[in-house]
């Protein structure tokens, strides 16, 4: 025992001296990526152009890379019958389709479909949700925003019963002359803020309210930042209400998480949310009703 | 009619006891008079035995007779005798240490206490002494680093002292210092634990099927005993390593009544370095750096014999890690000064009143206090000088953030210990804990010449009412089944919510042929504190938080099923266990603990459940010249979270298929001992970025209208395995008698065959664009060199 000792350590000493050139970090090489398509589309019931997005993914720790890609075909299906084809490659490196008017609600089932020779074709299916039902009432002067008297702008929704609704907000301040009643033709998007705990904002401007799989009557009240009775011009509030798919949901909630993620090495990663058939992109379709009170 | 049976055989055993006769009293150490924790009493021709508590205190009733005693206990010479048991008799034992703890003994002797016999499975318990001559680490015997060696038990990766118990996490784990709940125990960002062997006398780690008296977490219980201190002479012990020293000290206060016991251990790293950061700052006088780092841990207990029937203890531990960098610019315009510093610290204090009520009940009341601070500051300061430019008079600008984290319990419990027959074992007790939990404020302080600002954000204090109440039975039905049966009710008072829960627990050994025993248990648990932490990292960063009206109680159930058996010197057990859990808590994807000032921490958490299950073999010799252990385990831990990853279930990330372990210690010669320890697991779990595509963006999200932006994916979530983890310590240890102490240098290699363990990984990218995922090792071969000294 106590002779095989020596050589035992001498073994491990050399071999640890070995090691020590290797220094304290290796590189880990990784199986290629095999690149696929990634298609997205949003379209909301008010848009008048239809916009996708087409790229290829490339690897992070190969020489495939990424990009926009042409050649690809892009339709829309209503209940399997096209209804268009987005074909320009625009210069916003685009599939458009100019439609002239609003969309408006489509019923049925839409699907997307990309193809392109050089990858395995990709689809995703939409249902338009229904408008949304609310009421609006403005207590003027009613709350306070950063200790200024402020408006409070209530927005109540009627629940449809047996659907997962989900709503996204935005409130603009549209002035008039206060003698003469001129539309200024400007609206100001205000910063929204809100404690109740259905909502989540996603930017200064937007929040997203949901119901969460629960049927219920939702209600959300924020401060308008605003104090319209002591205001020269006559103010509107415009009211943007967007009732979204589940699907498009759950993309806002992701690339809300992915943008509070960017650059931050202590945050967990984030998978952006795809419905895409190949797990990457997203179609999305959204409702959209305004109000002025 | 089964009933009725169940009843008669409980009316005979009864009566077959009625005429019995009670042996009580205390086990201590000859030498140094401190209490002997688990030694084994053990009458051969009932084949009945029982073992003394945390306080050495034993029960042992018996038919009124004739009978033969035998005491045996690791590292102790045993003892027989006959006694006539014609009366109740309190006798207090004196055991004498084996001259040599590695000294072959009656290994029939140890019947009784050996791992067959014992309805506790899951249990783990390494003698201090064995632990103290495993390969020493920078000098340093670290308590949780051997505990990672064990089956069923892995380490978060290099450097780290966080345990994870089959597949839970290191929350899951209840630290009991002297019976106190201890939050953090790493030192120096997990490299050492908070734990100075110097001043422990006992460690056990339970894995699974927990009594009833445990509660509170749902992985482990990790119980660690401060040293009483020597009753009968003063002893010290001192060691002086690379970057630490330590020193204990102990002896009697009142010769056989009183003692006490101080320790103290603290880094020098700070100093050692100050004369290379001078240097460097001497070659820029307008620079100076400062960078500092330090720990230091205090533990320190009194025992104090108040009559023969009653004994009180006052223990209490102090430890905190300060580290940070101070850096000082100045010209002829401005002065500027920025100070950067993460510290934390824990104390806890307990106080223990052992009451003997009769020779079958025994009692002890403890109150306790620990607290735990985690604190992150920034300050920077900038004086601008008359002639910096548009300046007219000195102007000050100061910004001060501070980030404050951390828990303060007040607690009292009371057990008791009710010797009723040597058939039945029963312990009941109850306990409250007032919980205030500061999960993470933020303070910043802005001045300047024509500003102010002094504000706190985020979290604001939690309080919280923790109680619970068990009562358990470790009942010896047949000579061939044991059971230990037990109810455990917690409760949880927080926000005007209340959470309780009753939890059953079941231990069952049967013997099969050839001295086989067959253990069974299931326990329920619940735990009602979380630790927050983000897995990318494995810095101090994590945040203890409560449950809450919104964030419900972690549970679990666990189910385990295992052999043992003694092979002459070799204890060996095989154990199969499925654990579920639910409610587990994690940081939602894209959160993190900073850079949301003004977030509420429970906005950026989600609960899902966990499921783990696994083999462990652990075959281990205490005895002999050559002693340690082979454990292996084969493993698999999943967690599932709506929230995350798609909903979709995914590999925890400390999911480790193969974790193997292999330690030896060998006495070479009477004065020179070896030993090495060798660990294998497989790769951590992790998410890595994997490739990028193009996008748009919908309303609301989009800054104009048809926006691309470029989306990084990363693989799914912990799909992708680190390199496996391996490594090998050595270590010599020489001793030497001198006339009025004993000395020894210790010589160890930490890592000693140099192996790349990854600690974290980084993606680079050069100059052509392309990206390349590099794995950084943390720590190289460290040789360490410490020398000892007991007098």
């Amino acid at each position: 025992m106590k002779k095989s000792f020596i050589p035992l350590l001498v073994s491990i000493v050399l071999f640890s001296c070995e090691r020590w050139e290797d220094g304290i970090a290796r590189d880990i090489v990784l199986p290629p990526h095999n690149p696929q398509i990634a298609g997205s589309l949003f379209i909301d019931s008010m848009d008048s152009t239809l916009s996708a997005t087409i790229s290829k993914t490339g690897g992070l720790f190969d020489t495939t890379k990424t990009g926009v890609i042409k050649d690809a075909e892009v339709k829309l299906y209503q209940d399997g019958t096209l209804l268009h084809q987005l074909k320009d490659f625009s210069v916003n490196k685009t599939y458009d389709k100019f439609l002239g008017n609003q969309i408006g609600l489509v019923n049925g089932e839409l699907i997307l479909e990309v193809a392109h020779p050089d990858f395995e074709t990709v689809s995703a299916a939409q249902i338009f949700p229904e408008k949304a039902v609310f009421t609006a009432e403005v207590d003027y002067g009613g709350t306070t925003f950063f200790d200024e008297t402020s408006d409070a702008l209530t927005i109540s929704f009627s629940d449809l019963p047996g659907e997962n609704q989900h709503y996204l907000i935005n409130l603009h301040a549209h002035y008039r002359n206060g003698i003469t009643g001129q539309d200024t033709s400007e609206y100001f998007p205000l910063y929204l803020e809100t404690t109740n705990q259905n909502a989540t904002r996603i930017n200064e401007g937007v929040i997203l309210l949901s119901e969460e799989g629960v049927d219920r009557d939702l209600a959300i009240r924020f401060a308008t930042g605003i104090n319209s009775i002591n205001y020269l011009f006559q103010l509107e509030y415009r009211i943007t209400v967007s009732t979204l798919s589940e699907e498009l949901f759950k993309f806002y909630q992701s690339y809300s998480a992915f943008q509070n993620a960017q650059g931050n090495p202590f945050a967990e990663p984030v998978i952006l949310y795809s419905n895409m058939s190949n797990d990457i992109g997203c179609f999305g379709v959204s409702t959209t009703i305004r109000k002025w009170e | 009619m089964k009933i009725r049976i169940a009843t008669l055989l409980l009316l005979l055993s009864s009566a077959l006891w009625a005429q019995n006769r009670t042996l009580s009293g205390y086990i201590t150490d000859l030498e140094t008079g401190e209490a002997l924790i688990g030694v084994n009493i053990w009458t051969p021709e009932l084949k009945l035995g029982t073992s003394t508590n945390t306080y050495g205190f034993y029960s042992f009733t018996l038919p009124q007779g004739v009978h033969v005693i035998r005491l045996t206990y690791f590292g102790y010479e045993s003892n027989q005798f006959e006694i006539t048991l014609d009366k109740n008799i309190e006798f207090d034992f004196r055991l004498k240490p084996s001259n040599n703890m590695l000294n072959e003994v009656d290994v029939v002797a140890s019947k009784g206490q050996s791992i067959q016999e014992q309805v506790q499975m899951s249990k783990m318990e390494v003698p201090i002494k064995q632990l103290k001559s495993l390969p020493a680490i920078l000098g340093e015997v670290d308590i949780m680093k051997t505990l990672q060696l064990l089956p069923g038990v892995q380490s978060g990766g290099e450097g780290t002292s966080g345990l994870y118990v089959r597949g839970g996490s290191p929350d899951q784990n209840l630290i009991l210092l002297d019976g106190v709940p201890l939050y953090n125990v790493n030192h120096l960002f997990g490299f050492f634990s908070v734990f100075n062997a110097d001043a422990i006398s006992n460690v056990s780690l339970t894995k699974g099927g927990f009594p009833a008296r445990y509660g509170g977490r749902l992985s482990s219980v990790l119980e660690i005993n401060m040293k009483e201190g020597n009753m009968n002479e003063f002893h010290g012990d001192a060691t002086a390593s690379i970057i630490s020293s330590k020193l204990t000290l102990e002896g009697p206060l009142i010769k056989d009544k009183a003692s006490f016991m101080i320790s103290g251990r603290r880094t020098y790293l700070d100093v050692l370095a100050r004369p290379f950061i001078n240097s460097a700052n001497n070659n820029n006088p307008n620079q100076q750096t400062s960078p500092r780092y330090y720990f230091y841990d205090t533990n320190g207990k009194i025992n104090y014999k108040v009559g023969k029937k009653d004994r009180v203890y006052l223990s209490h531990f102090q430890g905190q890690d300060n580290f940070g960098i101070k850096d000082k610019y100045s010209d002829s315009t401005r002065t500027e000064e920025f100070d950067f510093g993460i510290d934390w610290m824990n104390s806890i204090t307990a106080l223990r009143w052992n009451h003997q009520w009769s020779p079958k009940l025994f009692s002890n009341a403890t109150l306790t206090r620990s607290l735990y601070n985690f604190n992150t500051r920034a300050v920077s300061e900038t004086s601008f000088l008359p002639n910096f430019p548009d300046t007219t008079g000195q102007e000050i600008e100061n910004l001060a953030a501070l980030y404050l984290s951390g828990i303060e319990d007040y607690g009292g419990r009371i057990d008791f210990d009710y010797a009723h027959t040597p058939l039945h074992y029963i312990r009941y007790g109850a306990g409250y804990t007032n919980h205030k939990f500061t999960p993470g404020a933020t303070n910043l302080k802005l001045t300047s010449t024509d500003f102010n600002l002094d504000t706190s954000l985020g979290s604001q204090s939690i309080l919280s009412d923790e109680f619970f109440a068990y009562v358990e039975d470790e009942w010896t039905v047949s000579e061939n089944l044991k059971i230990n049966a037990g109810l455990h009710f917690a409760g949880l008072s927080v926000q005007n919510e209340t959470y309780t829960s009753l939890q059953p627990r079941m231990g069952l050994n049967y013997s099969l042929p050839r001295d086989i025993a067959l253990k069974v248990s299931y326990a329920d648990m619940m735990q009602f504190v979380n630790l927050l932490t983000n897995e990318g990292i494995g810095l101090p960063t994590d945040l203890w938080v409560p449950s809450t009206a919104n964030i419900k109680p972690q549970t679990s159930r666990q189910y385990a099923l295992g052999l043992a058996k003694n092979l002459g010197a070799f204890e060996v057990s095989l154990e199969g266990y499925y654990k579920d859990m639910q409610n587990l808590v994690s940081y939602k994807e894209g959160a993190n603990f900073l850079f949301s000032l003004n977030e509420d921490w429970e906005d950026k958490i989600t609960q899902g459940n966990g499921q783990s299950y696994g083999t462990e073999l652990f075959v281990q010799k205490k005895r002999g010249k050559t002693t340690g252990w082979i454990g292996y385990t084969l493993a698999w831990s999943y967690r599932q979270f709506d929230e995350i990853n798609d909903g979709q279930r995914y590999f925890f990330t400390y999911d480790r298929r193969h974790d193997f372990s292999a330690v030896l210690t060998h006495e070479i010669s009477e004065n020179i001992q070896f030993s090495g320890a060798w660990v294998y697991g497989t790769g951590r779990a992790i998410t890595l970025p994997e490739y990028e595509y193009v996008t748009s963006l919908p309303d609301g999200l989009s800054w104009w209208q048809q926006q691309q932006v470029l989306i990084q994916r990363p693989t799914d979530k912990n799909s992708f395995r680190m390199s496996a983890y391996h490594r090998l310590d050595l270590s010599f240890s020489f001793h030497k008698k001198r006339k009025n102490y004993d000395r020894w240098w210790m010589i160890s290699a930490y890592n000693a065959y140099n192996n790349l363990n990854p600690f974290f990984f980084e993606t680079r990218t050069d100059g052509n664009g392309n990206t390349t995922l590099r794995e950084y090792g943390l720590f190289p071969i460290i040789p360490s060199i410490a020398y000892r000294i007991k007098f």
